[in-house]
């Protein structure tokens, strides 16, 4: 697996090359579009939580490990001004990732059609830097490569997610570093994941994750759907099941750990291997929850969701015959049959990986795009709840 | 043609049949690397999707599929029957009674 990676100042290499234009408050988010436009590789992400720091620091947190992100060359940042999430604050810690952020304080500035003047002007800057930025060859071991799958159908459990498994366990193999997350549809399969786990504490982690999760979505009155009624006539008989099924897409690998996303910061990985994750199981939070942790590239099950993301290139694995369209990127449907193996299918979506590592874009690259949704746990839900996390990566 | 279900574990107790299955069909199974296990002779309709038992099932014994228990049965099976909702339930959360009727009714599963 080699691929031409864009070196990044903190040694890390891009599969892409991308501009991010940050709006620290959704106030700035007509502005932010407005610089953007016209070009290409400028990726716009918007605080929609409002521009107040106090109980969106989870958001804060993702902003900032976004502006880290490998496929990120260099960012600006966009503020009202008036909000309490100070771009300075913003500033110093996102600059940690040595890239050049450049800023705007619109009110400072001297209003909106100011703002976005310089702003093109600034971009213009940030563009050039791009287009100077080194490379080099990378391999597995540069790579951490996202896991996620979409609706469960019959074809799931049986097609794409035991593909994308063994795809996780070539990449394991080949020292890549993988992250899966979704813990509210892992429920049923404990036990193998306590097993998996490479020591006590991880398997506590992972168990006081999983619990909340549970608390978060199950509150009296305001139930979650975890089988529906779809789900049973395709032939899924139990949650335990459903979850197995899905649990498969994250191969066979042991658990190094489980990497939080919360108001006191985000874990990154500290050595190769496969992690657990609070990446949700919302898919367009989830993407963006890969963007924060670091994540280059996803692997993605669903029967035909064209679902990417304009950060985090995703490629899509169906098995469902009836439902696949040209917005799937690698073909399951021949388990179904008979026709076709896992172990096949896994090696075409490695090779599809180090495909889009090398540029080729996925069938949904470009033109077909979730939005950057920003999805941050309620702290006012996570006190009410008691909730208790595993650890406070940032001390609290 | 053959009528194929996979076994996605060597320890599993049930395979899932790839076709639409009648009764009285020989179900060829397979394993993951499309390696035939054994036939298997189906006593229930069983629509694609779903699940065959490959063996005998007693009661309280458990589903087993990848490798896993993922279910416990609660009316015995016999081996070639149709498992599912109306003889398994989840040993974390069950599917509510209501709505397992409902499946029971759209599927047309009477045993």
């Amino acid at each position: 697996m080699k691929f031409q990676g864009y070196i990044r100042p903190d040694g890390k290499l891009g599969i892409r090359n991308k501009i991010l234009i940050v709006a620290l408050d959704e106030c700035c988010d007509g502005l932010a579009k407005r610089i953007a436009e016209g070009h290409r590789d400028v990726v716009v992400l918007t605080n929609h939580y409002t521009c107040m720091l106090g109980g969106n620091e989870e958001t804060f947190y993702q902003m900032v490990g976004i502006c880290a992100n490998p496929n990120v060359a260099a960012v600006l940042v966009l503020a009202m001004g008036c909000g309490s999430i100070l771009i300075s604050h913003f500033v110093d810690h996102a600059k940690k990732c040595g890239k050049p952020i450049e800023s705007i304080n619109c009110i400072e500035v001297g209003g909106t059609k100011k703002s976005i003047a310089l702003g093109r002007e600034k971009l213009e800057k940030l563009i050039e830097y791009a287009q100077q930025v080194p490379r080099r060859e990378g391999t597995a071991a540069d790579l951490f490569v996202g896991i996620k799958c979409g609706g469960s159908d019959t074809s799931s459990g049986i097609a794409s997610n035991p593909s994308v498994g063994k795809a996780a366990d070539i990449l394991y193999e080949l020292g890549a570093t993988t992250v899966a997350g979704e813990l509210i549809e892992l429920m049923g399969c404990e036990e193998q994941i306590q097993r998996r786990a490479i020591s006590p504490e991880v398997a506590a982690d992972i168990a006081a994750a999983s619990d909340n999760e549970l608390k978060r979505w199950n509150v009296d009155g305001a139930p979650v759907e975890s089988m529906s009624i779809g789900n049973c006539i395709g032939g899924l008989t139990t949650i335990e099941e459903k979850s197995f099924g899905a649990l498969h897409k994250t191969g066979s690998a042991p658990i190094q750990g489980f990497l939080q996303i919360s108001n006191s910061g985000i874990d990154h990985p500290d050595k190769p291997g496969f992690y657990l994750s609070d990446v949700s199981h919302l898919c367009g939070g989830a993407g963006t929850n890969f963007a924060a942790l670091g994540v280059q590239v996803v692997m993605w099950t669903s029967g035909a969701a064209g679902f990417d993301n304009e950060l985090v290139p995703v490629i899509k694995v169906s098995g469902n015959k009836d439902l696949i369209n040209d917005d799937v990127d690698v073909d399951a449907t021949g388990i179904m049959d008979g026709s076709d193996s896992a172990a096949r299918v896994g090696q075409r979506i490695v090779d599809k990986v180090e495909a889009v590592c090398n540029g080729e874009p996925t069938a949904t690259e470009g033109f077909g795009s979730s939005f950057l949704t920003l999805y941050q746990k309620d702290v006012r839900v996570e006190q009410l709840l008691r909730l208790k996390y595993p650890h406070c990566p940032m001390g609290c | 043609m053959e009528k194929r279900a996979i076994q996605m574990d060597p320890h599993d107790n049930v395979a899932t049949v790839l076709f639409d299955v009648q009764i009285g069909d020989m179900v060829w199974v397979y394993d993951q690397n499309q390696v035939l296990v054994e036939r298997v002779v189906a006593q229930s309709p069983i629509l694609s999707g779903n699940k065959l038992a490959l063996s005998d099932m007693p009661e309280k014994s458990t589903m087993i599929k990848y490798g896993e228990n993922v279910g416990v049965v609660i009316k015995p099976i016999a081996k070639g029957h149709l498992v599912h909702v109306h003889n398994v339930r989840s040993m974390h959360l069950d599917i509510p009674d209501s709505i397992i009727r409902d499946i029971i009714s759209v599927m047309n599963i009477t045993e």
